[in-house]
């Protein structure tokens, strides 16, 4: 049981809780994420962990369905596992940035997987920005247009983006033809997060991969995203959606922060 | 004295009833029935069976005891050499170990060991207590909570050490608790097995992935000695096309979203895409618990195996099992593409037959394909059952264990580090949960010997 510190909306639908978990806190490097389970008969939902504090975790999400609406509501964690999956290669290669510009590009929650990487690239001095695509979460993070991301690409060498798989094969396109190096921190269907099931593979280079024990982030222009845009739909029940919009009744904004 | 050439029959759930439920299908003995069993045996002078079971059980001497219905000492006798005999009376391969050994099986049926040593476990009052000895002071270790991890460290606190199960599930028993399903290994029975070890002051710690959450680094300058057991069970996916397809995955993850996950249960909220024609590749206890487990949801459930019945690598009871439960079996058959729509959900499988050939050198029948014999069949779900390799994370980070393959390298479970040792699954590759606890046993033995 894991005892929880706040819980508390921060803009339309998106949350960010915090949990004492110590051992997670002390251990989780940027980019690595965890999964959550809200009582015995939980799912279980993985997420990124936006930032520290102490002994605990915050987290930031957005009610997208039954699990994260079941979590919004949590008076306690019955279970959380972390970390899982790998450090970001911007945060573990360092010398490889050490003069580059690198842009941390995100749509919606993208955000909580790379606020912490952003703190580490400020303290290693690699110069980094945050972008994001829609109405921030943060107020202090700059916005800009999908129409202009051509533009804002090419004032960097390296990109790192999270979000949708729309949005990061369209992130993943301009690079390319901007000829910038390019990482996708991805967010597949995920169960166990360490490598038991394989519900969260996805083909890297036409090879099978597990996002959550040899990713998140890879290199963006080796992603197949055309199948791995399909597997979302696996899951994405109108079952959740629709148990929420009886819940919250019209108002439901179908955590359409991504979109 | 039984002389019956046939052991006595076990009750069993109605076949018809009970792919509808998760409930447990053998029922076990009644004590009457047990002591019948148990009168069959011939307490040989060389008890062949006992040659057949890798942790040296005293088997006749424990069937003496049921049959002059001395429960508590048999389940003493068992004690000696198993901690989980609740558990391998259900799921160990006696028909491959003592019971094949067996002389009655020379003539008619082998005693059936197994569910006698189920018997006891299931009906006297167990405890282990009574077994351990002073507090050492020496604190150990342990990486996964599955039979090999348990049966090491119920060694340990019955010596007197301080030992820690360091787990990275939320639930203990590693594949007895996420693999094989209720209706062959209740939860309940696995929590109870757990219970009476943890009564010894054993602690296990969840959520904890060694090599994530802790360093394995930190825990061998914390402790005297460790024993890594972490498994294999990093799913294989066939190399054709089309596993990225909707409605394609690994029998992995349908047990544990039915076991670790409840999903059998309303009140889970994992949930579960049931099919309506369902096909399962491979053939051994894998593939049989995935099947019998979607059967349970309703699906017209195949199982496609390359070789024959002959060749089913699963338990023979789990096969008839199967069968009973109305699971088509499809031999001589693989499939070489799954087949999806342009939505990416799975439609069927492009197959191709084979025929046996010669017998292999490692004793087993060749198979060779039979050209231009493709055919398709339907089915909007594919289950992969064929095998699993290891995956160290708790290695993974650490450059001082050598590993084979993903395997951790031990010699005798001892690694190239002083007092760190390893056994299990994750040195063997996928084996039986007889021959996890068997290397959690021996090195038990040799802690004990190298920390005296
Ligand atoms: C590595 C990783 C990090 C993540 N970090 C964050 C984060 O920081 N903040 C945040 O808001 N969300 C994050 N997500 C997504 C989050 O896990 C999903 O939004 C959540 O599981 C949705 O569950 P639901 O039942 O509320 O929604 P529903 O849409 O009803 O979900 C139904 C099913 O789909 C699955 N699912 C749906 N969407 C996703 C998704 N995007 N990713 C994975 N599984 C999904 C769920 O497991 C569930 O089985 C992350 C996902 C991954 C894999
Ligand atoms: C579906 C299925 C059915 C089976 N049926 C049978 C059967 O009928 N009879 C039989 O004899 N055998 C059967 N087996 C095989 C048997 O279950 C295994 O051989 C046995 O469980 C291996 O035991 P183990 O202790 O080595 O590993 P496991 O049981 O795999 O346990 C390893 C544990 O370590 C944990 N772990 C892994 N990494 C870490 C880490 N880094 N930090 C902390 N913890 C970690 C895991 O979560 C797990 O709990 C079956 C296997 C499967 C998958
Ligand atoms: S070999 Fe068979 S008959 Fe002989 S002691 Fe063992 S179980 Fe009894
Ligand atoms: S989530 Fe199960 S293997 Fe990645």
């Amino acid at each position: 049981m894991y005892k929880i510190i706040s819980n508390s909306l921060i803009t339309d639908n998106v949350y960010k809780l915090e949990v004492e978990a110590p051992l997670i806190a002390h251990s989780i490097k940027p980019g690595e994420f965890i999964i959550i389970m809200v009582d015995s008969m939980s799912e279980r939902i993985p997420m990124a962990v936006y930032d520290i504090n102490g002994d605990n975790i915050i987290i930031v999400y957005s009610v997208s369905g039954a699990s994260t609406y079941e979590l919004k509501n949590a008076k306690s964690i019955h279970s959380l596992l972390g970390p899982l999956g790998n450090e970001s290669k911007f945060t573990f290669d360092t010398e490889l940035y050490q003069d580059k510009k690198v842009l941390l590009l995100v749509s919606g929650t993208g955000i909580a997987q790379v606020n912490r990487i952003s703190k580490r690239l400020n303290e290693l001095e690699i110069e980094n920005d945050i972008y994001s695509v829609d109405k921030s979460i943060f107020n202090e993070i700059s916005v800009v247009n999908t129409n202009n991301l051509s533009d804002l690409i090419s004032k960097y060498d390296a990109v790192l983006t999270v979000g949708s798989f729309e949005f990061m094969e369209k992130v993943v396109e301009i690079s390319n033809i901007l000829n910038k190096e390019v990482r996708v921190s991805l967010s597949p269907l995920m169960l166990d997060g360490v490598g038991l099931c394989g519900s969260c593979r996805v083909l890297i280079d036409g090879e099978i991969k597990f996002a959550c024990i040899d990713g998140p982030e890879f290199d963006g222009t080796k992603v197949d995203f055309e199948t791995a845009k399909k597997r979302m739909e696996l899951f994405k029940t109108e079952e959740g959606r629709r148990y929420l919009r009886e819940v919250e009744g019209n108002t439901f904004t179908g955590g359409a922060t991504n979109e | 004295m039984n002389d019956d050439l046939k052991r006595t029959p076990m009750s069993m759930l109605d076949k018809e009833e009970r792919i509808h439920n998760f409930n447990e299908v053998e029922l076990g003995y009644t004590k009457e029935e047990a002591i019948k069993e148990a009168n069959r045996c011939l307490q040989c002078k060389i008890p062949m069976c006992m040659k057949g079971c890798p942790v040296g059980h005293k088997i006749p001497e424990w069937i003496k005891a049921i049959k002059e219905d001395r429960l508590e000492d048999a389940y003493k006798i068992i004690s000696e050499v198993s901690s989980l005999p609740a558990i391998c009376g259900r799921v160990c391969p006696q028909e491959q170990q003592c019971e094949k050994m067996c002389v009655r099986g020379l003539k008619g049926e082998a005693i059936a060991i197994g569910a006698l040593e189920r018997y006891v476990a299931d009906n006297v009052e167990r405890s282990l207590e009574y077994l351990k000895k002073e507090p050492n002071g020496k604190k150990i270790a342990i990486v996964g909570s599955g039979p090999s991890g348990i049966t090491c460290a119920t060694d340990l606190a019955r010596e007197g050490f301080d030992v820690t199960i360091y787990e990275a599930l939320h639930r203990p028993g590693g594949v007895l608790a996420w693999g094989i399903p209720e209706f062959r290994l209740p939860n309940k029975i696995v929590d109870k097995e757990i219970n009476l070890v943890e009564k010894l002051g054993i602690k296990i710690i969840y959520d904890t992935i060694v090599g994530k959450t802790i360093s394995l680094e930190s825990i061998i300058k914390d402790y005297d000695a460790v024993y890594i057991a972490n498994g294999a069970n990093k799913p294989k996916f066939m190399d054709i096309p089309g596993n990225e397809a909707n409605g394609v995955y690994s029998a992995n993850e349908l047990l544990i979203r039915v076991n670790l996950m409840d999903g059998m249960l309303d009140e889970s909220r994992t949930p579960i895409k049931v099919p309506k024609i369902c096909y399962v590749i491979g053939g051994g206890n894998v593939a049989m618990d995935a099947a019998r487990t979607i059967r349970r949801f309703g699906s017209e459930t195949h199982i496609m195996y390359r070789r024959t019945h002959e060749e089913l690598p699963a338990l023979g009871d789990e096969t008839i099992q199967a069968e009973e439960e109305g699971i088509i079996f499809d031999y001589l058959t693989t499939p070489i593409k799954i087949l999806k729509d342009e939505n990416n959900k799975v439609i069927g499988m492009e197959c191709i037959k084979y025929e046996l050939g010669e017998k292999g050198e490692d004793g087993r029948m060749s198979i060779k394909e039979i050209p231009n014999s493709n055919y398709n069949v339907n089915c909007d779900q594919v289950i992969y059952a064929i095998s699993s390799e290891a995956l160290n994370i708790a290695t993974r980070d650490s450059d001082i264990l050598h590993l084979k393959n993903g395997l951790i390298f031990a010699n005798e479970n001892e690694t190239s580090i002083e007092n760190v040792y390893a056994g299990g699954d994750t040195v063997t590759g996928p084996m039986t949960v007889i021959k996890a606890m068997e290397a959690g046993r021996k090195t038990a033995k040799k802690i004990i010997e190298n920390l005296k």
